[in-house]
């Protein structure tokens, strides 16, 4: 009921609204949003971080190995009381899951060993025996499966990274239809809104990589200055 | 059970107050709550926040009015339908209030990075509204009817 909902009304309406791919920078810096979020009861800030650790990439530590985070996220699972943010939480793992498993055949390596926990979701098993299908064999479950493999093929990052936030943006606006002042809101806020920072961090990281090239292909040519004497 | 007709009648002549100022009180609190969010993310216009945040006072109004138009001596004759006008009335006044002011809210929240909108926004509240009027409006005139 909205009546004990209520501490989350005067956060959700202090919180800009994030337009996706749009803007150069989220509409709300880290340091104010996080300001925002400590009128948050703790169990509830506590919930964000571990939230926001499993599904960030910002946060994944790339020395821990599949089994220790998926362990993690389970765990999580196990702990959020919400069926909705249960659930965006289980689609995002998936869709990290599918990229992960095309990432993986895409530098040669061979499918997963039976027996050894290397996803998440329903479809690993079929993954796993369709390894050497261009869609893995889930296509038909993930829709944005061929448009993802076009651009990996490509190398064309930037488009797979695009295409990926997007169908996430997607997904996460479909868990947050009906929740407007409440704790999911807040949950599903913080999570686009990391989305919103990855893609402006990436931009800013492309730019700079572009510059770079860009300036060295321009200096190939230049004429060598003699040093002043 | 005629002393229960008679209680329940009491109970129908105050609801429309009782319901009524809750559902305002729990609207207003709800799009105030909103407001004071709104204005941390705004260089101005609070006015117009604090204004709209104000909207579902009028269902204790209403509630006050249909009060004095149900007032009358209590009898077994008249009991049962003083309960189910005020007592309907109230359900109705409160249900708005609350829903107004959820409403309200969402207005708020949108309207605040994106100005123009503000009216429009307040268009289902508006709606809201209109419906908290029909049930005072005829409860008024069935409250005319009771003998």
């Amino acid at each position: 009921m909205i009546w004990v909902d209520q501490p989350y009304v005067t956060l959700m309406a202090s919180l800009p609204a994030i337009r996706f791919l749009t803007e150069k920078e989220p509409p709300i810096n880290r340091q104010r949003l996080m300001e925002r979020l400590k009128d948050l009861p703790p169990a509830d800030q506590e919930t964000l971080r571990e939230l926001t650790e499993v599904v960030s990439w910002r946060f994944v530590d790339t020395t821990q190995d599949d089994a220790a985070f998926l362990a993690r996220a389970a765990a999580l699972l196990e702990r959020i009381a919400s069926p909705t943010l249960a659930a965006a939480v289980r689609q995002r793992l998936e869709l990290r899951t599918v990229i992960a498993a095309l990432r993986r055949r895409h530098a040669g390596e061979d499918a997963p060993p039976k027996g050894v926990r290397w996803g998440f979701g329903p479809h690993l098993e079929r993954i796993r025996a369709s390894w050497s299908l261009p869609d893995l064999g889930v296509a038909a479950f993930y829709p944005w499966l061929p448009a993802a493999k076009e651009a990996l093929d490509a190398g064309d990052t930037v488009a797979l990274e695009r295409l990926l936030l997007e169908t996430a943006w997607q997904q996460q606006a479909r868990h947050a239809e009906g929740h407007e002042f409440d704790f999911e809101a807040v949950a599903l806020y913080m999570l686009r809104w990391s989305m919103a920072d990855r893609w402006a961090r990436y931009d800013a990281d492309e730019a700079r990589r572009r510059f770079a090239e860009l300036l060295d292909a321009a200096l190939a040519d230049a004429p060598e200055i003699p040093e002043a004497a | 059970m005629s002393d229960l007709i008679v209680l329940l009648g009491w109970l129908g002549i105050y609801a429309p107050v009782a319901l009524g100022a809750l559902g305002s009180a729990i609207g207003v609190a709800i799009a105030g709550q909103a407001a004071i969010g709104a204005m941390l993310e705004t260089d101005g216009g609070y006015g117009r926040f604090v204004g709209a945040a104000a909207i579902p006072s009028s269902n204790v109004i209403y509630g006050i009015v249909v009060m004095f138009a149900l007032q009358q001596p209590v009898t077994v004759q008249n009991g049962g339908a003083l309960f189910s006008i005020g007592g309907l009335l109230g359900i109705a006044l409160f249900y708005t209030g609350v829903w107004q002011g959820r409403a309200l809210a969402s207005a708020i929240a949108a309207s605040k990075s994106k100005t123009e909108i503000f009216g429009l926004a307040l268009a289902p509240a508006a709606i809201v509204e209109g419906f908290a009027v029909f049930a005072f409006v005829f409860a008024l005139v069935l409250a005319g009817g009771i003998a």
